[in-house]
């Protein structure tokens, strides 16, 4: 059996291979396509310049290592990024509902939900930890959208709707 | 607080589509800002290519286009290539050499 997946970026402004791995996630989803789990995808950059109005919990405070993560960059800031991850997470309904539950379930969760990392530059580890733990605590936003556009996509069909 | 004005946690304005292109099995539209992205599927389905089809596997081909201009400043694409990309995949025709930046990038991603 052939599965022929087509990609087209109609424009690319910065992280196009994260929004490229949703899109087609939500266009499988939309086919209706059995899968084990749903992925999301997002991108963060390590950013050197250092802004002391804006209240990160990620930013280090040392000022040997300043840095600062960003999430979701534009090509401008793509450009003059340090450093540059890309995560996969998955993202299935026992992880957002085991959300409230202590840390130490959320530090387990940590290692198994990343399916997929490319970064690029120069980083230190806990820099990739913290922006590995970045990535889980706001892909919440993104796989809310998804659940959302499949949820109503259901509702408009008229074979689930009728019955 | 960034360029465009955004927190560091904060994304750019998302819209998500589905069911877009009528001919394809799934389909959708990922809108982050200025950045686009179309994706369509087609099947699972029997392969022609006999290379493909083997017990209990599936084949995943995956193509992924360029269709705006790639300099290095964003404000010269026009809206020319894309305009003529997505009639072309409305159409559902396989063959879009008119787009202007067709290119192959299975080695990148």
């Amino acid at each position: 059996m052939l599965l022929s997946i087509h990609v087209l970026i109609i424009n690319d402004d910065g992280s196009s291979l994260p929004i490229a791995v949703n899109a087609s996630i939500l266009a499988l989803l939309d086919a209706g396509i059995p899968m084990l789990c749903y992925i999301q995808s997002i991108s963060i950059v390590l950013s050197s310049y250092k802004d002391n109005n804006d209240h990160n919990i990620d930013s280090n405070n040392d000022d040997d290592n300043a840095y600062q993560l960003i999430v979701d960059p534009c090509s401008e800031e793509e450009r003059q990024c340090k450093a540059m991850f890309t995560f996969s997470i998955v993202c299935n309904d026992s992880y957002n509902n085991s959300n409230n539950k202590d840390n130490n379930n959320k530090n387990s969760d940590f290692a198994t939900r990343i399916l997929l990392n490319e970064s690029t530059g120069r980083f230190d580890h806990h820099v990739l930890i913290n922006a590995a733990k970045l990535a889980i605590d706001s892909i919440q936003t993104l796989s809310k959208l998804t659940r959302e556009a499949i949820i109503s996509k259901l509702k408009l069909s008229p074979s689930l709707s009728s019955s | 607080m960034r360029g465009d004005l955004r927190l560091s946690t904060e994304f750019r304005p998302i819209t998500v589509e589905t069911n877009l292109i009528s001919c394809k099995d799934g389909s959708s539209c990922v809108i982050y800002g200025k950045t686009k992205v179309i994706s369509s599927i087609l099947g699972p389905k029997q392969s022609k290519i006999s290379k493909f089809e083997r017990f209990n596997h599936l084949s995943i081909d995956v193509d992924v286009d360029l269709a705006y201009k790639n300099s290095m400043d964003n404000s010269t694409s026009s809206t020319l290539p894309t305009a003529a990309s997505s009639a072309n995949l409305a159409q559902g025709s396989s063959n879009s050499n008119n787009i202007l930046m067709k290119k192959k990038i299975f080695q990148i991603y």
